[in-house]
């Protein structure tokens, strides 16, 4: 029983925020719903998958955003209503359809979520999404609450339908991951027909003709959000300091003005129409005000539309000191907290935080200091990528001729850290490992004799690097692919795709074989086990050493997390104390120093290996990396 | 006494600087130092601060008087040719021991002795090419086991990493078979002896051979194979000045390449190597110019005398005279190879 | 209970950090409270340490993130863990409820840091807070068949303690919604377990 699409209008209940978002875009009659995993925004359409069924929605999980969006754009299209999720990411990847799709304009409702991830905590990247509203000439919401996502996705497919264009609703992490009191509202009983109108097609051109009805739609959005409730004001009349704020920034805002005392001095004007500007409101709160102060996640964005904004009126305002990113006071990177809105409050206003006793203070810095060893990011005991990334090592070394493998995106990324033995030379977008790998795998006619390798996920595979494998086959690159497949799409929390047999809604679907898909490009492609390390490491030396246009490798093996859930272990390992050589030459301690994996552990005292039973799922690599056999394997 | 340091030295100032001598010494004792297809690799890093690798490496340092003081004891004297007590001229007159020599069978029938009369348990040889196509360390408890190792290798063969599994089997009185940068790797564990493996009394003999240099295995075997494409190698030969040649012994008869061709596959470690006959050897044996089923056989410490005349006894070899001007011509040609380590001359 | 009650709920990826604090917050709305929790999750989660931070008000909706120094209570699953939130967010009226098992980061497993002596560590983490239960959760999860339990055995203790209002029936309604009705008994037990060890 799931609480997204409970039919108990006016239930109070505890929603993450991405949950919130889902039940938002059920209430407003969602039809169709697609996306690819991506963090922080997920959540969304696995919670819509899971009653897809009982609603009777199409939901799916895309081979890539852009897909995604085409997809939910073609129900748009058709009169119904769709929704398409992604991280600031995947919006970079749907971008150029999004950016022909606001001068078509659409005949339905369409409705992007887009959830940013400040400080990158989940990403690669650290981007604000926000300027492609500008770009692209569609409206933009940002939600501040949990019951806020879900009304402003509910009102985000009025006003698309309304305008007769996409619109986007930005969440941030602190929004779509936390959780908070959300409201049901009631669930509709009918949804509009789909139906595709053959009699006018859609199309982006004459730019003279389709330019001009972008910006009226974007304009209809501006008067028919003009007294939007999403925009608020707290505070006093004519507040000494007036914070100008959007999203994840406004709880944090009020809870320091709190803490600081300043309540009486301070307004809050929260911003939920962040594009377009809702200048009326705007502009009679910049009227009371001498001094502004922005809260915002990642760049600048509102902050800059409030100066445009003040620009071109200023005549009829006063004079005002605006605080921001843009005069350094805020920092401009990173995302906000409680305690960074507190100490941006204090510098400008001058009142300081209460103080906390400083033997405490002291005492608490010594635990940080001395207590709290940092926990690099490793992947999980029994993880396949560790045994694929330990034989591309072994391999890469044994050819020596300095070897470059190019990264991509999925838990192995953390193979450019000491957990994946600093193998990744490179790491940039989904896919872009293939295609940086099939260009210098082309430059042995420049001179270049170092190998050229790429990894990437299974997922990754079908998302964007099939198109870097054509190329190569055609340019005929000498450079080797290894797919580590483990079966899904485990870094966002396991996810199908085009790979799996079922697919987002839990129904059987037809797998797609990766050894056929590169077979059927004239590509030699091999499938190994990575824990059949010496089998794996000597596949990978030889396919270096062929300089025969592409080649791919599958290193097949099941996720960890999937794999103890499902099987349990599959071995029960030990240690033979007698012998491990523990720190000595012939081991300087390889299993834990090098091989680092988080199910053993150094036993100072005792100068030996040990077996973490707790956190050990039984996978039986270490056992081969082991120079003294000293760790045992047993069947389970 | 000079400090011992670890792997990330032996990296620094011998595998990384391209001076590495293929003998064999390092590889194979950790998971870090691993031979692949005739060449050293490193794996990983180790930070072990004073290890084997560094300790018994011939390049990394080497002190003659302190290797000298545990090996010869004054009885010896000394010339362009190392210390020794006589240089003889040696044959074997076995016919199995002659068949797969590259001289005069001389090594082989002085090991097959020494295993017959008990003065070794073991011999770490170097066998022909295995089915990567690399020479290799080999273990040999048996006379078939040993002439299987006869002939000379031209290339660096990692011969010294089957004493470790000589050590792990248990041999307690080991005879080693090398080139001199093999010689000086041995007689650094004996010294060293890092984990107290009691590897003085252990290695029980050293025979080593004289050498001028060696190809790089991985990369002499990959200019072969284009070279010889396909056709199975019987064995190398390298003609003693003024020949100038390589020749390939196949099935199909002999094809001969230039010398000044494969020059370039030298080992870098070769041009720093002062030692031409082997002179920390029990004995030492090489060709006889001028007589192809000979060999030059030099005698250097009283074990190695014990050995030669057991053999002797026994019937294995035969020995006669060296000539004086062969003798001078032997010391001009290691005193040349002396003077090219220090960057002397040519 | 103090307004807003700020509970911060520390582990390290893979202990069920999430899922507990869902359960709590589950518990605390319909009891008619107004709960934010706010996680860190998603490349965290591999071996890295997790927080969820829990704000519990009958006046207001409040942000995601605990304030530095604002923490109330806060449950670790793993010693270190505790010191290291106690240290950001502890203040002299703190409780702390802390499992004693740790799990090692990989960099002391692979000998680049120290992990701390557990009786040093232990000291450190009660100089922190005004009252401190120390329980070995992990051991008695093991026993029961999963190291998971931990997180389960902890909210136990922490309602027993007083140090919340939940009870064994709001955790088995929150259970049936949230995860499925075949783990409501060994969570229970779990709970119960957990209640024991405090008193």
């Amino acid at each position: 029983m799931s609480v997204l699409n409970l039919d108990a209008e006016g239930k109070e209940v505890l929603m993450m925020g991405n949950e919130a978002i889902a039940r938002g875009a059920l209430e407003a009659g969602l039809q169709v719903a697609a996306a690819y995993p991506g963090n922080p925004s997920s959540d969304i359409i696995e919670t819509l998958a899971k009653v897809a069924g009982e609603m009777g929605i199409h939901v799916e999980w895309s081979v890539n955003e852009k897909v995604a969006v085409e997809v939910a754009a073609a129900a748009a299209v058709s009169n119904g209503n769709a929704l398409a999720a992604m991280k600031q990411n995947g919006l970079n990847v749907a971008c150029d359809f999004l950016l022909n799709l606001n001068l078509t304009g659409i005949r339905g409702a369409l409705v992007v979520i887009v959830a940013d991830d400040p400080s990158g905590i989940s990403s690669s990247n650290e981007e604000d999404s926000r300027i492609f509203a500008k770009l692209a000439d569609l409206p933009l919401l940002e939600p501040a609450t949990f019951h806020e996502a879900k009304e402003m996705v509910r009102y985000a497919f009025d006003l698309s339908r309304q305008i007769g264009n996409p619109v986007i609703v930005r969440s941030v992490t602190r929004i779509s991951h936390a959780r908070g009191n959300v409201v049901l509202g009631p669930l509709p009983k009918e949804r509009p027909p789909l139906r595709f109108d053959t009699s006018f097609p859609l199309c982006p051109l004459p730019t003279a003709l389709t330019h001009p009805v972008l910006h009226r739609r974007l304009a209809q959005a501006a008067d028919l959000m003009a007294d939007s409730p999403f925009n608020t004001y707290d505070g006093p009349d004519a507040p000494e300091l007036l914070i100008i704020t959007c999203g994840a920034g406004w709880l944090f805002a009020a809870e320091a003005v709190d803490l600081l005392g300043l309540g009486s001095r301070v307004g809050i004007l929260k911003v939920g129409t962040t594009w377009p500007l809702p200048t009326a409101f705007l502009l009679k709160h910049l009227k009371t005000t001498e001094r502004v102060l922005f809260f915002e996640e990642v760049d600048p964005v509102l902050e800059n539309n409030v100066l445009q904004l003040y620009a071109q009126h200023n005549r009829e305002l006063p004079r005002i000191e605006f605080r921001g990113k843009g005069s350094g006071t805020v920092p401009a990177i990173g995302e906000l907290s409680p305690d960074l809105v507190m100490d941006c409050l204090s510098k400008v206003t001058g009142v300081q935080p209460p103080e906390i006793d400083p033997a405490y203070a002291a005492r608490a810095k010594r635990a940080i200091d001395g207590y709290a060893p940092v926990r690099s990011l490793a992947f999980c005991a029994g993880c396949p990528h560790r045994a694929s990334l330990w034989a591309i090592k072994q391999a890469i070394a044994l050819d020596g001729r300095n070897g470059v493998l190019f990264g991509d995106i999925g838990c192995y990324s953390l193979g450019i850290m000491s957990t994946g033995f600093f193998q990744l030379k490179t790491l940039h977008a989904m896919g872009s490992g293939a295609g940086m790998a099939c260009g210098f795998g082309s430059f042995e006619r420049l001179g270049v004799d170092q190998p050229s390798l790429a990894i990437c996920g299974d997922s990754t595979f079908f998302h964007a690097v099939v198109p870097s494998l054509i190329n190569a086959a055609h340019q005929q690159s000498d450079f080797l692919l290894m797919v580590l497949d483990n079966g899904g799409t485990a870094m966002t929390g396991f996810q199908p795709h085009p790979g799996t047999a079922t697919d987002a809604m839990g129904k059987p679907a037809p797998r797609m074989s990766i050894e056929s898909i590169c077979n059927s490009l004239g590509i030699e492609t091999f499938v190994r086990d990575p824990f059949e390390l010496q089998t794996a490491t000597e596949t990978v030396y030889d396919l270096i050493q062929k300089r025969s246009g592409p080649k791919v490798l599958v290193l097949r093996q099941q996720c960890a997390l999937v794999r103890s859930k499902k099987e349990g272990r599959r071995y029960r390992m030990t240690i033979d104390s007698q012998r491990c050589i523990g720190e000595e030459c012939g081991c300087n301690r390889l299993c834990t120093r090098v091989f680092k994996c988080p199910g053993l552990n150094w036993d100072k005292g005792l100068n030996r290996s040990s077996i973490d039973e707790a956190i050990c799922v039984g996978c039986g690599v270490c056992a081969d990396v082991c120079p003294t056999r000293a760790i045992v394997r047993e069947g389970a | 006494m000079v400090d011992i340091h670890g792997l990330n030295e032996l990296s620094r100032q011998v595998l990384e600087k391209a001076r590495c001598a293929g003998c064999g010494a390092c590889v194979g004792r950790c998971p870090y130092l691993v031979r692949f297809r005739g060449k050293t690799v490193k794996l990983d890093s180790c930070t072990v601060e004073a290890g084997r690798c560094y300790a018994y490496c011939p390049m990394t340092f080497f002190d003659e008087e302190e290797v000298a003081a545990q090996v010869f004891n004054g009885a010896q004297g000394s010339s362009e040719v190392g210390r020794s007590i006589e240089v003889l001229a040696a044959r074997s007159p076995v016919e199995e021991l002659a068949a797969t020599a590259q001289g005069g069978g001389t090594v082989s029938a002085m090991v097959v002795t020494a295993m017959e009369r008990g003065i070794i348990d073991a011999a770490v040889l170097t066998g022909s090419a295995s089915s990567e196509g690399f020479p290799h360390g080999v273990v040999a408890t048996t006379a078939e086991e040993v002439a299987a190792c006869g002939g000379s290798r031209f290339v660096g063969s990692h011969g010294l990493a089957a004493v470790k599994d000589a050590l792990d089997a248990g041999y307690k009185k080991i005879g080693v078979v090398g080139v001199p940068c093999q010689v000086r790797a041995v007689r650094k564990m004996a010294l060293y002896d890092l984990k107290s493996e009691d590897l003085r009394a252990r290695f029980a003999l050293v025979i080593g051979l004289f050498c001028n240099w060696a190809f790089s295995a991985r990369e002499f075997s990959a200019a072969m194979a284009e070279r010889v494409a396909g056709k199975k190698v019987k064995k190398f030969d390298i003609p003693p000045p003024p020949a100038n040649r390589l020749d390939i012994v196949t099935a199909d008869g002999v094809e001969s390449i230039p010398l000044d061709d494969v020059r370039h596959l030298i080992q870098g470690a070769c041009a720093e190597c002062p030692d031409m006959t082997s002179e920390f050897a029990d004995v030492s044996v090489g060709m006889y110019e001028g007589q192809p089923g000979w060999n030059t056989l030099i005698v250097r410490t009283t074990a190695g005398r014990g050995l030669v005349e057991q053999a002797v006894a026994a019937g294995r070899i035969v020995t006669e005279p060296f000539p004086q001007s062969n003798l001078d011509h032997l010391k001009q040609a290691s005193a040349r190879k002396r003077q090219r380590a220090s960057g002397g001359g040519s | 209970m103090k307004d807003p009650y700020n509970v911060i709920v520390a582990g390290v990826g893979g202990q069920g950090n999430v899922v507990g604090s869902q359960l709590i917050g589950a518990m605390l709305v319909d009891m008619g409270y107004r709960v934010t929790i706010g996680e860190t999750y998603g490349a965290s989660q591999r071996g890295g340490s997790v927080m969820s931070h829990l704000r519990i008000s009958k006046a207001r909706q409040y942000g995601p993130l605990i304030p530095p120094r604002c923490a109330d209570l806060v449950i670790a699953l793993e010693p270190s863990e505790a010191a290291r939130v106690l240290g950001r967010y502890g203040n002299p009226d703190t409780v702390g409820v802390v499992n004693s098992r740790p799990v090692y980061p990989v960099d002391v497993i692979s000998g680049v840091l120290s992990y701390p002596p557990a009786d040093e560590l232990l000291q450190t983490v009660e100089s922190l807070c005004a009252k401190t239960y120390v329980l070995e959760a992990t051991e008695r999860a093991l026993e029961l068949g999963n190291p998971i339990l931990a997180n389960i055995i902890m909210i136990g203790a922490v309602a027993a303690a007083g140090l919340l209002p939940i009870t064994e029936e709001g955790l088995e309604q929150a259970i049936r919604e949230h995860m499925s009705a075949d783990k409501v008994d060994i969570n229970l037990t779990a709970f119960r377990i957990g209640g024991e060890m405090v008193n």
